[in-house]
C-alpha cells in the first residue's frame, strides 16, 4: 500500500500527464480523447497532495468535495472508500471529473499550484469513478424505508438526475419526465462522445433505475402533462423543475436565417443525439462538412465541442471566431488545448457582423470586424472594441452559432404563475429551492442561466433536501425531542388515570371497585416512574429521537370520549378499558423499537409489560362479566 | 411505444392513423402538432394532429408518404407501434368568431386545416372550405369537409373532380362576389400558401398559414425551425406553427427547407419503404 512521501519530496513529483489519443487519429473519430490515468499514475498524482491543514482546494469546489480526504483514501488504495467520500458531495464524479473547469475551481486554489502545477484533482476524481465502475461491483445504495411519497422530476439532465438520486435514497418514489426520447439532457444531446462517452451517462441512469427511479420519455411538462395534473390527479406531492437553459441565443445580425447557419444546439444534437455523423445508416442528416470550411462563433465549451465535431465530420478547415482574446476564452483550458492540437484555427478578436449568402440563401461568407481589447467590463474581462475600417470576409460553407443559451420559456408560458426574473429564469428560495408555487422546486440552468454541470448537480441535490424536508413537514415531525416523547406518554397515563378515577366515583364499592382502584393506582405509579426518570441526572431531554413520524405521537393521548354515568354497564366500561390498555400496550411496544437511551428503553419495556398485564386483566374481567369465558376453551 | 389502433389509406399515398396517446389526446387543441420517431435509427419529424379523441385516448395523424420517414410510417398498419410520439406542441390555432372564414387545404394540408375549420364553425363563423388536390384520387376528407361547411368547394389541377384549376381561382371568385370575408386560413404546399397570401394581401383580409420548417426537438431547443416573420426571427415550434401569412418570408422558408434535399433524396432511395425500391425488389423477387 502506498503512502504520502515527505512533504519536500512531494513537491518534486511532476504533475502526471493525461494519456490521450493521438491528435491525428482522434480528429477522425468520435472516441474519447482523454484516456484516463492508470492506477499508478493516479497514486503518484495523489501523492503530490500536501494535505494542507486548511485545504483551500475545497473552497474552489462549487459543491465542497472533501478533496483532501478522498485523496488520502486514494493514496491508501482504498478506491471504493475514495468514491464514497466524493459521492458524499458529488453524485456524478465520472462526469464532473471530465467536464468541470477545474483550472478555475479546485485546481486554481490548490496550494501546490502556487509554485508548481496544481494537483490534477479533476483527473483523480475521474480516475476514482472510472476505476470503481470498471473494477468494483456497484454498491447497494442505502435506501431509507419507502415513505410512499411521490415526487416528479422534470428534465433528466445533471440537476434532475442528482435530485432523483437523493430523493430515491430518502425513500421517496421518484419519476423522471423527459421531453426527448433519451435520458441525460445536455449530457446526451450537448456534450459529444469524444469528451463524455454516453456509456457513462447510461451507467448512472441504469443505477438510478436500480434504485427504483422511473423514467418516462416523450413528456413535456406543461404540454403533455401539466403541473396541476401531476399534483392533483397523479398524486405527486412535490415537483422538481430541472429544465435547463435550452433556448439558443443568436446575434440578430443579417443573414442568420440563411441555410447553413446552425445553432450549436442543433449542430450538436444532430450528431450527439440523432447520430447524423452516421447518415445514411441513421436517418437524420447534417450538412456535409467533408473538405468544407466550418466556422463556429463563440469561445465557450459548446463552441469547442462544435468546432471539434466539425473537424471529425471531415472539415478541411474548422475555425473558431471569438471576439476577445484567447486569455478571456471561457472554455476549459484542456478543450482549447485539445482543439489546437487537432488543428482548429482560432480567429480571436474577431466579431461577425453579417452572413452573406448565394441566390438560394445558402451561406457562403461571413463579414467580420477585427476587435481590440478596451477597458474591463462588468464581468471583469476587457471589453472588445471594434477597430474601425477593419471589415473583411471569410469564406464559409457551414456556420455554427455558439454564443450561449437562455432559459426555455415553455414553462413560463404554461405556468405564468411561477415567478421569473428579468432573464426569464425561475426564482427560488435559496435555502429550499422552492419556487413561488408551493411544492414546485427548481434548480440548475433554469434558475441560474447557462452554467456548469457541477452547479446544476449541486442545485439538484440541494432541492432534493428541500423537497424531503417539505414532505416530512407535511407528514408530521420526523424527529422529536426525548422530552416531547415523554410528555406524550405521561399524557397517556394521566388520561387513563382520569378514566379510572371517574369509574371509582360511580362504582364506590365491591370487587369492581377494587379492580378499578388497582388499575388506577398502577397508572399513577407509571406516571411517577416516568417523572422520576426525567428528574435523574443522566437524563437529557433535548436529545433528538429519529424516525418517530409513523407513531403519530401527537395524537396518542386521544382516545374516544367516554362519560361514566349511573347507567353505565360494566361491559361498556370494560370495552373502553380494553381499548385504552391495548393502546398503551401498543404504544410502549413501538416506543421500545426506537433508538433510545438504554434507561428509557428499559423503562418502556417495563411499562409495555405492565400494560400487557392490564390488558389481560380487563379482558378476563370482560369475559367474566359477559359470561363468555368458555369461548376461549 | 405508441400503438396504432386503426390505419386506413385515404388516397394512394395518404394514410390516416389513430394512435394511442392518451396524454396528448387530452391536451391537444386544433393547430397543434406532434414530433415522432418511427424506429431507433429514425429522424424526428413534426406532423400536425388532424383530430383527437380524449375518451378513447387517441390522436389522428394523416400522413403523405413523401420522405423516408413518412413512407416508412405509411408501411405501418393497425396493431403496429411507433417508437416515440411527443406533444402536443406549438400554439393552438387562434379561434374566434371572425364572421365569414375561408379554410383552404391543399393536398394533405386539408387534414391539418380540417380541425381548425371545424373549430371556427363551432365558434360561430360562416365557414367556406376549399379543398384542393392534383387529381380526384388525391382528394381527401371530401365528405367530412362537406358535412360541416356552409359552402364546400373542391378543385383539382386536372379537373377530374370539382373546379378545374387552383384553390386561388375559387378564392378570387369569392372575393370578386363582393362578399365580406373576414379571415382566411391556408394550409398546404408552400407555393399554394404563398399564392393565397398574395391574393388576400391586396384586399387586406387577415390570413394565416401553418408552416412546416425543419425541426428536431420541437421545444425551442435546437432553433432549426427559425422562420422570418415581420422581419424577425421566430421559432416555428414554439411561436408557431401558424403565422400571419402577409408577414412570412416565404423565400427564406423555401430555401431553409431545401437544406437537406440532396441528402433526403439519397435517404429515400435507400429505403425499403420507397415505392421505386419496392417495385424493383418485386421484379428481383420474380
Amino acid at each position: 500500500m502506498a503512502s504520502f512521501p515527505e512533504k519536500k519530496d512531494r513537491m518534486k513529483i511532476p504533475r502526471n500527464k493525461m494519456p490521450e489519443m493521438n491528435p491525428i487519429k482522434r480528429a477522425a473519430c468520435f472516441e474519447e480523447v482523454s484516456l484516463g490515468y492508470s492506477k499508478e499514475d493516479a497514486i503518484t498524482e495523489a501523492q503530490r497532495c500536501l494535505q494542507c491543514k486548511i485545504p483551500t482546494c475545497i473552497d474552489g469546489c462549487p459543491v465542497s468535495i472533501k478533496i483532501d480526504q478522498f485523496i488520502t483514501l486514494l493514496v491508501k488504495e482504498d478506491f471504493s472508500g475514495a468514491l464514497d467520500k466524493i459521492k458524499e458531495d458529488n453524485f456524478l464524479p465520472a462526469i464532473c471529473g471530465r467536464v468541470c473547469p477545474q483550472e478555475k475551481q479546485c485546481e486554481q486554489t490548490c496550494v501546490v499550484g502556487k509554485r508548481n502545477e496544481p494537483v490534477a484533482i479533476g483527473r483523480l476524481e475521474r480516475f476514482v469513478a472510472d476505476y470503481n465502475r470498471d473494477n468494483e461491483k456497484p454498491k447497494d445504495v442505502k435506501r431509507a424505508a419507502p415513505t410512499g411519497k411521490k415526487v416528479a422530476i422534470v428534465g433528466s439532465g445533471p440537476a434532475g438526475l442528482a435530485c432523483a438520486a437523493d430523493l430515491a435514497s430518502f425513500g421517496h418514489q421518484v419519476t423522471v419526465f423527459e421531453a426527448l426520447h433519451e435520458f441525460g439532457g445536455v449530457l446526451i444531446y450537448g456534450i459529444p462522445e469524444f469528451r463524455l462517452p454516453k456509456e457513462i451517462v447510461k451507467y448512472e441512469i441504469d443505477n438510478l433505475k436500480k434504485l427504483g427511479v422511473e423514467f418516462v420519455a416523450n413528456s413535456i411538462v406543461g404540454k403533455t402533462i401539466t403541473l396541476s395534473e401531476l399534483m392533483e390527479e397523479e398524486g405527486f406531492e412535490a415537483i422538481f423543475l430541472g429544465l435547463g437553459a435550452g433556448l439558443p441565443t443568436f446575434m440578430k445580425i443579417p443573414g442568420e436565417e440563411f441555410a447553413g447557419v446552425y445553432s450549436a444546439n442543433e449542430f450538436l444534437t444532430r450528431v450527439n443525439l440523432m447520430k447524423a455523423n452516421q447518415f445514411p445508416n441513421f436517418d437524420s442528416p447534417i450538412l456535409d462538412c467533408k473538405d468544407k470550411t466550418v466556422v463556429v462563433v463563440g469561445g465557450g465549451n459548446t463552441a469547442m465541442d462544435a468546432v471539434r465535431v466539425a473537424k471529425r465530420l471531415g472539415a478541411k478547415s474548422a475555425k473558431i471566431i471569438y471576439r476577445r482574446s484567447l486569455e478571456e476564452m471561457p472554455a476549459r483550458n484542456e478543450e482549447i488545448h485539445h482543439a489546437q492540437e487537432e488543428g482548429i484555427e482560432f480567429l480571436n478578436l474577431t466579431n461577425p457582423i453579417q452572413y452573406i449568402g448565394d441566390d438560394k440563401q445558402v451561406v457562403n461568407a461571413i463579414k467580420c470586424h477585427k476587435m481590440e481589447l478596451g477597458e474591463p467590463d462588468d464581468s471583469g474581462r476587457r471589453r472588445p472594441v471594434v477597430i474601425e475600417g477593419s471589415e473583411y470576409e471569410i469564406d464559409v460553407d457551414v456556420v455554427v452559432v455558439a454564443i450561449g443559451n437562455s432559459s426555455n420559456p415553455l414553462i413560463n408560458k404554461s405556468n405564468p404563475e411561477i415567478e421569473v426574473n428579468k432573464w426569464g429564469n425561475l426564482v427560488v428560495d435559496e435555502e429550499t429551492m422552492e419556487t413561488s408555487e408551493k411544492g414546485v422546486f427548481a434548480g440548475g440552468d433554469i434558475v441560474t442561466g447557462g452554467a456548469t454541470v457541477i452547479l446544476a448537480m449541486g442545485a439538484g441535490r440541494k432541492a432534493a433536501l428541500g423537497i424531503h424536508h417539505s414532505l416530512i413537514a407535511k407528514a408530521g415531525k420526523k424527529d422529536m425531542k426525548l422530552d416531547e416523547i415523554l410528555d406524550v406518554v405521561i399524557n397517556v397515563e394521566v388520561e387513563s388515570q382520569k378514566f379510572y378515577r371517574m369509574g371509582l366515583d360511580i362504582c364506590s364499592e365491591g370487587e369492581t371497585h377494587k379492580f378499578i382502584k388497582h388499575l388506577y393506582e398502577d397508572e399513577i405509579k407509571h406516571e411517577r416512574m416516568i417523572r422520576n426518570l426525567k428528574d435523574s441526572n443522566l437524563y437529557d431531554g433535548s436529545q433528538l429521537i429519529e424516525n418517530v413520524e409513523h407513531l403519530n405521537l401527537e395524537d396518542s393521548h386521544k382516545t374516544e370520549n367516554f362519560e361514566w354515568s349511573n347507567n353505565t354497564t360494566i361491559e361498556e366500561a370494560l370495552t373502553v378499558a380494553i381499548k385504552r390498555e391495548n393502546h398503551a400496550f401498543q404504544l410502549f411496544t413501538k416506543l421500545v423499537e426506537l433508538k433510545l437511551p438504554q434507561e428509557i428503553k428499559d423503562l418502556f419495556t417495563n411499562l409495555a409489560e405492565e400494560e400487557r398485564q392490564h390488558l389481560a386483566e380487563v379482558e378476563k374481567e370482560y369475559g367474566l362479566a359477559t359470561g363468555n369465558m368458555g369461548d376461549e376453551g | 411505444m405508441f400503438e396504432i389502433k386503426k390505419s386506413v389509406f385515404l388516397s394512394e399515398n395518404v394514410k390516416s392513423f389513430e394512435i394511442v396517446a392518451p396524454r396528448i389526446a387530452k391536451h391537444r387543441k386544433a393547430g397543434q402538432f406532434v414530433i415522432l420517431r418511427v424506429h431507433d435509427k429514425g429522424e424526428r419529424i413534426p406532423l400536425t394532429i388532424a383530430d383527437s379523441n380524449e375518451e378513447q385516448g387517441t390522436i389522428t395523424l394523416i400522413v403523405q408518404g413523401i420522405g423516408k420517414t413518412t413512407m416508412e410510417l405509411n408501411d405501418l398498419n393497425t396493431g403496429d407501434s411507433i417508437l416515440d410520439v411527443v406533444g402536443p406542441l406549438g400554439q393552438a390555432s387562434h379561434i374566434e368568431n371572425f364572421g365569414t372564414s375561408i379554410c383552404i387545404g391543399g393536398g394533405v394540408g386539408t387534414a391539418i386545416a380540417y380541425p381548425t375549420a371545424v373549430a371556427l364553425k363551432e365558434a360561430g363563423n360562416y365557414v367556406i372550405t376549399i379543398n384542393g388536390a392534383r387529381n380526384k384520387d388525391l382528394v381527401i376528407l371530401e365528405k367530412e369537409m362537406k358535412e360541416f361547411s356552409d359552402e364546400a368547394y373542391i378543385t383539382t389541377d386536372d379537373g377530374s373532380c370539382g373546379h378545374n384549376g387552383f384553390v386561388t381561382d375559387i378564392l378570387k371568385n369569392l372575393i370578386g362576389e363582393n362578399r365580406k370575408i373576414d379571415f382566411v386560413l391556408a394550409i398546404g404546399p408552400i407555393p399554394m400558401m404563398r399564392a393565397v397570401a398574395e391574393v388576400t394581401r391586396e384586399h387586406g383580409i387577415s390570413t394565416f398559414v401553418s408552416l412546416n420548417p425543419i425541426m428536431i426537438d420541437g421545444t425551442g431547443m435546437c432553433g432549426g425551425c427559425r422562420v422570418i416573420v415581420d422581419g424577425e426571427s421566430k421559432f416555428g415550434c414554439v411561436d408557431g406553427p401558424e403565422f400571419d401569412a402577409h408577414k412570412v418570408d416565404f423565400d427564406n422558408l423555401v430555401n431553409r427547407n431545401r437544406t437537406y434535399s440532396k441528402l433526403e433524396k439519397e435517404s429515400i432511395e435507400r429505403s425499403a419503404s420507397c415505392p421505386k425500391v419496392k417495385a424493383s425488389n418485386e421484379i428481383d423477387n420474380k
